[in-house]
């Protein structure tokens, strides 16, 4: 041990500057990983408060049936109910403001307890301040709305009200979510109550629960209680909310191990080239009498300290670079998301696996190699070879590649999600393998495109490329699986996108849709009585209009989202997007007795297929229910849904509010009169907004741009350090051919030449990790977009044709960037010395 | 006794069609501080005979025998031992550790065998003796071609091995630095016994021998004493026989 410990002191010490590139390769490794798995927590966090600050910590909401307010009393017996925490009564109301005096024609006043509402909801108050238990009129206002009003803290805001009018003192500003409708301002419950001239009625009862109760208990004793009257809202598993945060979930625990599997190659990649130039020190340790345990020893040694140096400065580099990103995308996520990025998160767990994985992983890369050179005999590793003579490919790992390919192509025809979504990485695997035997060919024909541009130059890159088919192959590899991982990222991304927009677009025919204020929580809504539906189809130019209703089924102890359709209607001004054969004839079947239609992701989770029987939990009790068809709509393409009649949902669900419209106008009607003419009725309708579904379909598309903005900064996050990962590479193969620079400049190569040669090599390196990278992306994000199609988001894979280009472009700037570098530290060698070199 | 006696050795590569028989049926004794070159055209298995006996390699039949122990079926670690203890070598190219300087290069052998306490001292006693006192601290890229080789005969001596085999040890060097390393292996034989097996392809490094043993397809072709009455000649004979020249 003493000797290991000798010759690896001396190894790291003599060579600084390769042992510097080495615990870089070490230090990148750990940021990547580290560096993600501390902006995970803090983007999950934020993403969840983005989603949880119009609801937050709500449990269950309780509204009457009918949409009217309902006597305060109920709020006792809400908060009676053993299990609930906290319990919030508010009266919410919409207000039209003067239209002589402001642009924005409404507001929803919400009349609130500040005391239990703020143990309910996260206010950030922006300026001044909120609500207080003593206050009388005074409001609390969106600081957007405040600018848009023109009004700032001290102003006056008039209200119109049950005696005309009454002045409101705006005392706070808040930071809002930008939710598309009308904007909420706060006032406190009584002044609410005398403004609308309501008693002491309330609209809405918010509770939360103790931690650890059976969610599903409490609910049946206060629907017991109240009876059917009121109407339960109830965050479960079925919930928007709480399948977008899964969803997000899982997309950064894909992230998580792309980043491990990336930081693993890169050190592994490194210590491999490392190993391999030291072979002869090897054979002469060997054959001078270095037992394999000397050999070993050594490299253990290296790799401990370089492995505990390098995940120690790559926990500071990860943990800054996390700090600096979420700062540098700060402004960009209050400007679009409304939200803003809390404090970065690091975990004990973080710490630890980073820890744990970047020794461990420095020691296995170190150690996997250096076992197998020390197997060789000394009289192999000693065979004289003055320059690096060209070595053949290893066949083997060329049939092992081939067969892994194989497999995957296997995979991605089995048509089973998980089996593509594996076949994807295996694809990866398998090019990995496959690469040293592909290099000479591929080579031969990338540098067909280069040689014209370097003439001789470019003749020598070339070789230098095949004749090291291994280490060629693993700076290949390396480039080929960032870029590929980038490439499936925004492949999965814009799919995403594309699939969203296309469902928007398919789904809804209609020309105008009307939305309540929030379709968040599908349970407290507002509805509307069948006269709304009536006057509307009374509008002069007013063709076929539809409405959809919603009720809350239980299966298997969690809710389920029952959608009401009208049969009759629906199909003409909304479609479904069918899978499993369905067709639009199992629309017309829900008229038919109790049939359903359910969506994409209830039909996967629950195995569900068409003609399957479906037992559902219902206020009439148990009911069975036929499926006539699997297909997907916009609206409800990320919950678990079931479509039934609106006859079914009556009966069964005493559900006759209608909470949503789509509707068309008659074939020439001018559109915007139309508009004009149900804008008059919906007046009266505060609780809804009617959007032109072009105008509907900007507002959605806002939100998912800004939606993407947070996966691309993911997406800069894994590039980055790749790009130093390549630099990284060349560098160590220039090194390793430190003499033969050296004799080429001695025969009379200019600093020029030698430079382009480089370049010319790095570009054939970045050439060829391209294209396999973009291969490997497109397969690898069509993998990824059947596996979450399938788990979480139906969608359909949308070809990245833009994002190929980009990581195209960006490969090669890579192979410029990458040679800038060791092309200098290549002509700055003094020739002399070069060839004592080793 | 002799120090390595190898009995009817037979090396062949690979199988089949591709199969290079390297060594055929090869023997040959050498005497304690007996100074043997073995020399013959590229490719007739010199260096596959030493590899054999330095038991760095293994062979397909035969013996090799060292201090009269066989050691063609011994286990790697015991090889290993051996060469670490018994056994001195220079090679041609790759010689020295290029992270260490001349001293901790020469004490290697020792230092692998857990004797470091006396290693430096005793690699710096024959950094002297092979005249490289004064460049006990340099590394490897600070010395000449001439002066790493010699570092590397300090490092085959340094064990006191009864055996040190040299693969073309000057075969990378100019000819003045060869004479010099020639005649450290002449005194290595004459002043501190040992038994020196040395490949070249030098005739004037060979002169330098007591015997000179010509080889050509794999096999023995000629075995002569250097010195003596008509030695030269004889040398000249064998040497056309083994069709260097
Ligand atoms: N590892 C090996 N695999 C296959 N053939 C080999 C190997 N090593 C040596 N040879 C062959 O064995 C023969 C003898 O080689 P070698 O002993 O190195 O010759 P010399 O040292 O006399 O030039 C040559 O034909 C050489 O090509
Ligand atoms: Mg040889």
């Amino acid at each position: 041990m003493r000797v290991s410990l000798k010759l690896a002191w001396r190894y790291l010490w003599g060579r600084k500057l390769r042992t510097a590139l080495t615990t870089l390769a070490v230090v990148l490794g750990v940021a990547v990983l580290f560096g993600m798995n501390s902006i995970l927590p803090t983007f999950l966090a934020t993403f969840q408060k983005s989603l949880l600050t119009s609801s937050g910590k709500v449990d269950l909401s309780v509204s009457s049936e009918s949409g009217d307010t309902f006597t305060s009393a109920v709020l006792a017996t809400v908060g009676s109910v053993a299990g609930i925490d906290v319990a919030s009564p508010s009266l919410h109301r919409n207000a039209a403001l003067p239209a002589n005096k402001f642009d924005v024609g409404q507001v929803s006043v919400a009349g609130i307890d500040p005391a239990s509402a703020m143990k309910l909801h996260d206010y950030t108050v922006v300026q001044g301040r909120f609500l207080q238990s003593r206050d009388a009129n005074v409001v609390v206002i969106p600081k957007d709305l405040a600018t848009q009003l023109k009004v700032k803290i001290g102003s006056d805001l008039t209200l119109p009200s049950s005696v005309g009018t009454t002045r409101f003192r705006v005392v706070g500003l808040l930071n809002a979510p930008n939710v598309p409708g009308v904007q909420e301002i706060y006032v406190p419950l009584s002044a609410a109550q005398t403004l609308f001239a309501d008693g002491s009625n309330i609209s809405l009862i918010e509770a939360s629960y103790r931690a650890g109760v059976d969610r599903a208990q409490i609910e049946s004793v206060v629907q017991r209680k109240l009876g059917y009257a009121y109407r339960l809202g109830a965050l479960d598993s079925g919930s928007t909310i709480y399948s977008s945060l899964q969803v997000a979930q899982y997309a950064m625990s894909v992230f998580g191990i792309f980043a491990l599997v990336m930081g693993g190659f890169i050190i592994l990649n490194t210590f491999r080239t490392v190993v391999s130039e030291r072979r002869h020190d090897i054979g002469m340790l060997r054959a001078i009498g270095a037992s394999r345990g000397v050999i070993l020893g050594m490299f253990l040694v290296e790799s401990v300290i370089q492995g505990v140096l390098g995940t120690a400065l790559g926990m500071m580099l990860g943990g800054g670079f996390a700090i600096w990103l979420l700062k540098a995308m700060a402004p960009l996520y209050e400007s679009l998301l409304r939200v803003s990025i809390g404090g970065i998160i690091f975990t004990p767990d973080n710490f630890i696996s980073a820890a744990a994985l970047g020794v461990g992983i420095t020691i296995a890369s170190a150690l996997l190699p250096a076992l197998s050179a020390s197997r060789i005999t000394p009289m192999e590793a000693l065979r004289p070879a003055v320059g690096e003579g060209a070595q053949e490919a290893n066949g083997r790992g060329a049939a092992i590649g081939v067969a892994i390919v194989l497999l995957s192509i296997a995979a991605l025809l089995s048509g089973n999600a998980r089996v593509v979504g594996l076949g994807a990485f295996t694809f990866l695997v398998g090019m990995v393998f496959l690469a040293p035997a592909a290099i000479a060919p591929v080579t031969d024909w990338v540098a067909g495109v280069f040689t014209p541009l370097f003439r001789g130059e470019g003749t020598l890159a070339r070789s230098n490329v095949t004749r090291n088919p291994g280490r060629a192959a693993a700076t290949v590899s390396a480039i080929m699986i960032s870029l590929a991982i980038v490439l499936a990222t925004l492949g999965l991304v814009v799919s995403i996108f594309a699939a969203f927009l296309g469902y928007l677009d398919k789904s809804l025919g209609a020309d105008f849709v009307v939305i309540p204020q929030s379709l968040i929580l599908s349970g407290g809504n507002v509805g509307a009585r069948p006269k709304l539906l009536n006057d509307m189809r009374h509008t002069p130019g007013v063709g076929v209009v539809t409405s959809l209703r919603v009720g809350v089924a239980k299966r298997d102890g969690h809710a389920l989202n029952v959608v009401g359709i009208d049969p009759n209607t629906y199909l003409h001004v909304a479609t479904f997007e069918w899978t499993q054969g369905g067709s639009d004839a199992a629309v017309a079947q829900l008229a038919q007795g109790r049939y359903a239609v359910v969506n994409g992701v209830f039909a996967g989770q629950n195995q569900l297929k068409p003609g399957d029987a479906l037992k559902l939990e219902t206020p009439q009790g148990i009911k069975t229910y036929r499926i006539s068809g699997v297909g997907n709509d916009y609206l409800n393409a990320k919950l678990a849904t079931v479509y039934i009649s609106h006859e079914n949902l009556a009966k069964d669900f005493n559900q006759t509010v209608d909470l949503l419209f789509l509707g068309n106008a008659v074939p020439g009607a001018d559109k915007v009169r139309v508009q004009a003419s149900l804008g008059k009725i919906f007046a009266q309708y505060p609780a809804f907004k009617l959007y032109s579904t072009s105008e509907w379909r900007t507002s959605q598309t806002t939100i998912f741009d800004s939606t993407i903005g947070l996966f691309y900064g993911l997406v800069i996050a894994l590039a980055l350090p790749s790009l130093l990962a390549l630099i990284n590479t060349l560098a160590i193969s220039v090194l390793a051919r430190t003499r033969e620079i050296g004799m080429l400049r001695a025969v009379g190569a200019t600093q020029k030449q030698i430079r382009r040669m480089v370049m010319a090599e790095s570009l054939i390196l970045a050439s060829i990790g391209t294209i396999f990278g973009v291969v490997a992306g497109i397969w690898l994000g069509y993998g990824l977009t059947t596996v979450t199609s399938t788990f979480a988001y139906p969608m359909a894979y949308a070809f990245p044709t833009a994002s190929i280009v980009l990581v195209a472009i960006t490969g090669m700037l890579f192979g410029v960037l990458a040679a800038v570098i060791p092309s200098r530290q290549a002509t700055k060698m003094d020739v002399v010395a070069a060839l004592h070199y080793e | 006794m002799s120090i390595v006696e190898v009995r009817e050795l037979t090396k062949i590569y690979g199988t089949g069609e591709t199969a290079v028989t390297a060594l055929d049926h090869v023997s040959l004794s050498v005497e304690a501080g007996e100074f043997v070159a073995v020399m013959g055209p590229s490719g007739c298995g010199k260096s596959t005979l030493l590899n054999l006996i330095g038991g760095l390699d293994t062979p397909t039949s035969g013996a090799v025998l060292i201090d009269g122990t066989d050691i063609s079926g011994m286990k790697d670690d015991d090889l290993t031992m051996l060469r670490r203890r018994r056994i001195g070598f220079v090679f041609q190219f790759f010689n020295l550790i290029p992270v260490l300087d001349a001293t901790e290069n020469a004490a290697l052998p020792l230092t692998l065998d857990g004797k470091g306490g006396e290693a430096s001292a005793r690699a710096l006693d024959w950094l002297g003796k092979v005249g490289l006192a004064d460049r006990a601290r340099n590394r490897p890229d600070q010395l000449s071609g001439g002066q790493q080789q010699r570092v590397a005969m300090a490092r085959a001596l340094v064990t006191d091995p009864a055996l040190v085999l040299a693969d073309e040890p000057t075969g990378n060097l100019d000819s003045h630095s060869a004479e010099e390393i020639s005649q450290l292996l002449r005194q290595a034989s004459d002043e501190w016994g040992r038994a020196i097996v040395m490949v070249t392809h030098d005739p004037k490094v060979a002169m330098h021998a007591q015997r000179i043993v010509l080889m050509r397809d794999g096999a023995i072709v000629d075995d002569v004493k250097v010195g003596g009455k008509g030695g030269q000649t004889a040398i000249r004979a064998a040497m056309e026989k083994a069709g260097l020249l």
